[in-house]
């Protein structure tokens, strides 16, 4: 083993492609970290809903895909394709978010800290047995390595392109680009407007903004409106780099990408995007130089290391608390 | 309090200027009212030991009433979940510390003993020596894990126990060729996906408990006795005091001299050894632990029997854990299944509707609405009203008072029992959901009439795919419990509620 | 006060009712003088109905329901001689273990207190039959799985006691690694060469992985192992298969190995590994097992599969549409769903041979039908199944699995498969 490991290190194209897979996952879980992470700055809640959220909008884009005749015979050209499919994810699972708060976490905000959590699982329970009742269990696949336009041998999202030995492939451009296009939205929309202003109010602390008039409900509101699109749009891109689908894929996402958001530092949204591709990383090197059955172990024992010795994470201040 | 007066609410949200015991006042005056609050009453004025001897006296009577092997096997399981209930309850419930991790606790002590009393490496302790020694590893787990996380506070300490579980189960999993990296030969430590079977049952004074699952089911009463008179005792203590008060507020109980983080290992250790005893008694009934038994999944199971039950009261959790667990298993047949729904239908709309004019005027609305409905459907389309009702036709329901109820009122499509149909139940569960929530929604009377297409289009889903489709129905009934019980009653049924002080 | 005693009664009833509704089944050990049992038999299921692999348990527990559908209808089923007499039978128990063992036990007590039932189909799970197995066996009942392939299960190991009535239609893995060979000797693989074998974490992938392992060293050839845990039956596990496979694919592509063996039991896993080998530059040989025979879900023209029986895409065209109407389009052509079938079959076939044979005469109890059924069982040769071939138990396994080799296949373009080789 040791042999095979000394010859990869020194394989560079190997390397890079390892690298490439880190930071595709990596800007996944970072987009859905960006999720929990606000949520968090607002509400002092885990939602651990969140990752079920994914899995509804990657089965939002896999209904979009399927009825617009993918992957054989598409009714329209590759990128409207796409485009129309993470649009729809993105406002159904935003919907889907929104209705979760006001229903379920809004009638907790003065209930000690465990009941929201409890909640949340029950939410992420519900919502699973839901799809496995509408959807079935068995496992669906987004089928778009098929997806061709024209007459290419291989599908063309992943086709590659390579300068000599290195290589990437377009879905992997995809996902990472699209997944610094919505961060860069996010954190210009957290900035530059009113709303943004409002929300980093909250997260500060609520009951002052709302003495201050800001209408902390429909703050919260639209926290989880944004968090839960970027969850959509995430499924979306799970499902058209990885293909597979089931009712059960949230669970594990959205545990993963909890760590990243609880190492990045939480409330924190560079944090959530460093700790995203941090664990990205940190899996996708040891599953292909160790083993996949480490790459779980090694992540949750990152992620106590962290809880111990840095609970703020790598972004986060320390939290000063009044008594 | 006259009946006709609505109870004042728990107070669940702060009020400045009001201290705990003012706060609960009302509860003290009117108290739980209804049947409910009669059974607390009663329960309040049985010393403890009296309702301690009924419960195990019940539970040790049932394999002698029954030969049914199936009725006892499910005694033994809901005896072990009430164990587990009860652990689980030391450091939820008594001392506010949210622990996700506890059935590693429970996994890690059946582990423990199926390798110190199997064929797996061939040494066979005997009972009296192995389970103490079980129970006090688990212990010192406890300890170990509590230890370094003393420092983290709610939500760290809930991440932190989860993902120990996490690592607990790739250990299970995984841990069939550990080979120290790469020195040696590889060990099989944990018998990987396959676990480790044929696990010595428990043996002592000459006997060897054999007889499944009866002999566990004394096992676990007896052991449910002893624990649950320590526990008693525990929580009457200093200890147990110290513990209400972190609960309460961790920073006034550390100024008052409390020591504080003694105290969370030691509601985690103590919770730990609970878990240690219901470990051993597992390996010992189930004769063979594998990985899969000891996930996630339980432990949310576990977690809806103590909050519903209600965190914090012993007896409440017993109730929760006794309850969750019959209803799961009468939820696996559908034929019995479809009476836990009414039952609960029925039972819901008596306690919660009041005055009885009301309840009355949606008894008769909802029975009008029924009928009407399965007139119109019937004449539209004449095979959407002929379906079967019992799925293994039994005669109970064929012909029986429900069956017959059933045929006029509700509306069964012929292929009900075909999977092709279940989508017009799946999308009228889709649209029962939209109705509850809207159901929250308004107020007044508009409330009581939105209630009643509700509640028909929830016997609709019921009837149609949920009975069917039980085993999805399952753990879909956990989840509605923890957000429903979380929404409108965080105390659960037996539990005080808690007031924030401001 | 009228309306709490009013309450207290109506709640009183209710769970009165409850109660004696379940511990009205029970099970008493007489069977009624006119031997009810052969005018209609019970037969149970149990596996996975809900959780991550709950679609496994549905399909097999919906092909026992099409087979009982259709045996009790008279329609005519391949294997099944015109001049039986057909007992009829109900599908009286579906038991949902959620590829759980212990959950496999309750359900195992439950299937035995049906003073009804004289078999079952499953566990699905290997697993599931260690942990349920010896209840089952303690009543005598006979179950046969559709899916459970390790190898000890009937014969017993050091830590674990033989299942004596437990048989199964799927052949053990040790008869599917058989094809290995052959593999070796076609594509000309010469000593010093490098393999790259990836099993998916189950006890179906490991056992199949270590055999072909074996195998390879045995001929020189020099076998990375790896392994991808399969995450459908561990929704708590990792974050999926196809994030955890693109390294290894990596390892396939740039490594100059010459031979990529994954044994997995989903399908799709195979199409996405395959999926990411090809853009990664690996242009060799693939080969996987039964578990991924689904032309669906795997097409990948030029990969080599292995499957139990003579020909994979013979189900029964009239069977398969029959379940494709009734049931959904998904899966008719799940290896592992269309054996309960034929697992089905075993058992009715047994019943009926064994109502005939003692017609008149009765059993003395359940315990003692049960075992009658299941020593019967071991004796029933099925000419022709759904399935394309003849099933029958084998001797050289205790009567406990089935007399079957396996085969090799290729895909072709379209989704056919090209017999390559058969396992005698």
């Amino acid at each position: 083993m040791s042999g095979v490991l000394a010859f990869q290190l020194y394989n560079w194209h190997i390397f890079f492609a390892n690298l490439v897979g880190g930071i595709t996952i990596g800007s996944l879980y970072a987009l859905i970290a960006l999720g929990y992470t606000m949520v968090y700055g607002v509400l002092k809640l885990l939602n651990f809903a969140h990752g079920d959220v994914v899995m509804v909008g990657a089965y939002i884009g896999w209904f979009v895909l399927n009825a617009l005749g993918s992957p054989l015979q598409p009714v329209l050209p590759i990128v409207p394709l796409l485009l129309l499919a993470f649009a729809a994810a993105m406002v159904g699972c935003g919907a889907l978010g929104v209705v979760i708060e006001r229903f379920a976490y809004r009638p907790l905000r003065r209930a000690p800290r465990i009941a929201p959590l409890i909640t949340a699982i029950g939410v992420s329970f519900f919502l699973q047995q839901t799809a496995v009742l509408l959807w079935g269990a068995n496992p669906r696949s987004y089928n778009t390595f098929e997806l061709r336009a024209g007459k290419s041998g291989i599908g063309e999202l992943f086709h590659s392109i390579s300068v000599g030995n290195f290589s990437i492939q377009y879905v992997q451009l995809v996902v990472i680009v699209s997944n610094v296009a919505l961060m860069v939205a996010l954190s210009l929309f957290v900035w530059r407007t009113r709303t943004g202003k409002a929300m980093r109010a909250v997260s500060f602390d609520a009951e002052a903004s709302s003495m201050m008039g800001i209408d902390v409900d429909r703050v919260i509101s639209i926290t989880f409106l944004l968090g839960s699109a970027l969850a959509g749009a995430a499924g979306v891109m799970i499902g058209l780099a990885y293909q597979q689908l089931n009712p059960y894929l949230g669970f594990g996402t959205g545990l993963k990408a909890f760590i990243a958001a609880v190492v990045g530092g939480i409330g924190n949204i560079g944090g959530a995007v460093l700790g995203g591709l941090f664990i990205g990383l940190v899996e996708t090197f040891t599953v292909g130089y160790l083993s996949s059955a480490f790459s779980d172990l090694i992540v949750f024992t990152v992620l106590i290391l962290f809880m111990l010795y840095r609970s703020t994470g790598i972004r986060g201040a320390p939290v000063l608390s009044k008594v | 309090m006259s009946p006709g007066a609505p109870t004042p609410p728990p107070a669940t949200s702060p009020q400045i200027g009001v201290d705990e015991w003012v706060s609960r006042s009302t509860e003290r005056i009117g108290g739980p009212t209804g049947l409910l609050g009669s059974a607390a009453r009663v329960a309040d004025r049985t010393p403890r030991i009296l309702l301690l001897a009924a419960f195990v006296g019940l539970v040790c009577a049932i394999p002698v009433l029954t030969t049914n092997s199936y009725v006892i096997g499910v005694t033994a399981d809901t005896m072990l979940y009430v164990l587990l209930a009860v652990g689980l309850n030391v450091a939820v419930g008594w001392a506010g510390l949210l622990d996700l991790g506890y059935i590693a606790f429970y996994g890690f002590a059946a582990y423990l003993y199926a390798e110190l009393s199997s064929a797996h490496y061939n040494i066979h302790w005997p009972t009296w020596q192995s389970v103490p020694f079980v129970i006090a590893a688990t212990v010192l787990l406890g300890f170990a894990l509590a230890l370094p996380s003393r420092r983290l506070s709610g939500d760290y300490l809930a991440i932190v126990t989860l993902f120990f579980l996490e690592i607990f189960n790739n250990f299970t999993t995984n841990g069939y060729s550990w080979d120290w990296l790469g020195l040696g030969a590889p060990h099989d430590i944990t018998g990987g996906p396959t676990g480790i079977t044929n696990v010595d049952p428990f043996r002592g004074f000459g006997h060897v408990l054999n007889n499944r699952p009866s002999d566990y089911v004394w096992v676990g009463a007896a052991g449910f006795a002893v624990v649950a008179i320590l526990l008693h005792f525990v929580n009457r203590s200093r200890t147990g005091r110290a513990w209400r008060a972190l609960r309460e507020d961790p920073l006034a109980a550390e100024m008052m001299g409390i020591p504080v983080k003694w105290l969370m290992l030691l509601a985690v250790a103590v919770g730990a050894g609970v878990a240690g005893f219901a470990g051993t008694v597992n390996g010992a009934y189930y004769q063979g632990v594998f990985p899969e038994a000891f996930m996630f999944q339980l432990l949310i199971t576990v977690y809806a029997m103590v909050i519903l039950g209600g965190a914090g009261s012993l007896g409440g959790v017993v109730f929760g854990a006794v309850v969750v667990n019959v209803l799961l298993e009468i939820l696996t047949t559908p034929v019995h299944a479809r009476w836990v729904f009414y039952a609960a239908a029925v039972f819901g709309l008596l306690a919660k509707v009041r005055p009885w004019r009301v309840l009355a005027a949606m008894l008769a609305g909802l029975a009008a609405f029924g009928v009407i409905v399965n007139q119109v459907v019937g004449a539209l389309w004449p095979r959407g009203v002929h379906g079967p009702i019992a799925i293994g036709a039994t005669a109970f329901t064929k012909h029986g008072f429900l069956a017959t109820v059933l045929r006029h009122w509700m509306v069964l499509p012929a292929h009900t029992y075909q999977a092709s149909n279940y989508k017009i139940g799946n999308y009228a569960f889709v649209l029962v959901i939209a109705l509850v929530l809207a159901c929250t929604v308004v107020k007044g009377w508009k409330r009581w009439a939105l209630l009643i297409p509700t509640l028909w289009g929830a016997a609709f889903a019921w009837e149609n795919t949920l009975i069917e489709q039980n085993a999805t129905t399952r753990p879909l009934f956990l989840g509605v419990i923890l957000i429903v019980l979380m929404t409108t009653r965080p105390a659960g049924i037996f539990g005080q509620s808690r007031v924030e002080i401001v | 006060m009228l309306k709490k005693v009013v309450a207290t009664a109506a709640i009183a009833a209710l769970v009165a009712a409850a109660v004696a509704a379940t511990l009205g089944g029970t099970a008493s050990a007489k069977v009624a003088k006119t031997s009810p049992l052969c005018k209609t038999a019970g037969l149970g299921y149990g596996g996975p109905l809900s959780g991550g692999a709950s679609f496994l348990g549905d399909d097999q527990s919906n092909w026992e329901k099409l087979f009982i559908n259709s045996w009790n209808a008279g329609k005519a089923i391949p294997g099944v001689p015109k001049k039986l007499h057909r007992v009829k039978l109900t599908l009286a128990n579906l038991g949902d273990s959620t590829l759980n063992a212990q959950k496999a036990a309750t359900v195992a007590q439950k299937m035995v207190s049906f003073k009804n039932i004289l078999g079952m189909v499953g566990f699905a799970g290997s697993n599931e039959n260690l942990g349920g197995g010896p209840i089952l066996d303690a009543a005598h009942l006979a179950y046969v799985s559709g899916s459970a392939t390790l190898d000890t299960l009937a014969t017993g190991t050091k830590g674990q006691k033989p299942l004596k009535y437990f048989f199964r239609v799927v052949p053990v893995n040790a008869i599917q690694a058989k094809t290995v060979p052959f593999m070796i000797t076609h594509l000309k693989l010469k000593k010093g060469q490098k393999v790259l074998v990836v099993d998916d974490g189950e006890a179906y992938g490991i056992g199949l992985a270590n055999d072909a392992q074996a195998i390879f060293k045995s001929h020189g050839l020099k076998v990375t192992r790896k392994s991808v845990k399969e995450t459908d039956n561990n929704p708590g596990g990792s974050t999926g298969f196809a994030a955890d496979i693109a390294p290894v694919a990596l390892l396939g592509a740039n490594t100059g190995f010459k031979f990529v063996y994954a044994p997995t039991q989903d399908a799709g896993d195979s199409q996405v590994f395959t999926n990411d080998l090809k853009t990664d530059g690996y242009n060799g040989p693939f080969m996987a097992t039964d578990g991924s025979v689904d032309p669906t879900h795997f097409h990948t023209v030029g990969a080599y599969l292995s499957f139990f029986g003579p020909a994979i895409t013979a189900i029964n065209k009239k069977f398969e549409s029959a379940y494709r109407k009734a049931y959904g389009a998904s899966s008719a052509s799940d290896p592992f769903g269309a054996p309960s079938f034929v697992a089905t079959q075993m058992l009715a076939t047994a019943i009926s041979e064994e109502c005939a044979a003692v017609h008149g005469k009765l059993w003395s109890n359940l315990k003692t039908a049960r075992g009658a059924v299941a020593a019967k069982l071991k004796k029933v040769k099925l000419s022709t199944t759904i399935l394309g071939f003849p099933v029958s138990f084998n001797k050289k396994d205790a009567f406990h699995g089935p007399a079957s080799g396996a085969t090799l296949f290729q895909i072709q373009a379209g989704g056919k498969y090209k017999e390559l080789y058969a396992v005698k």
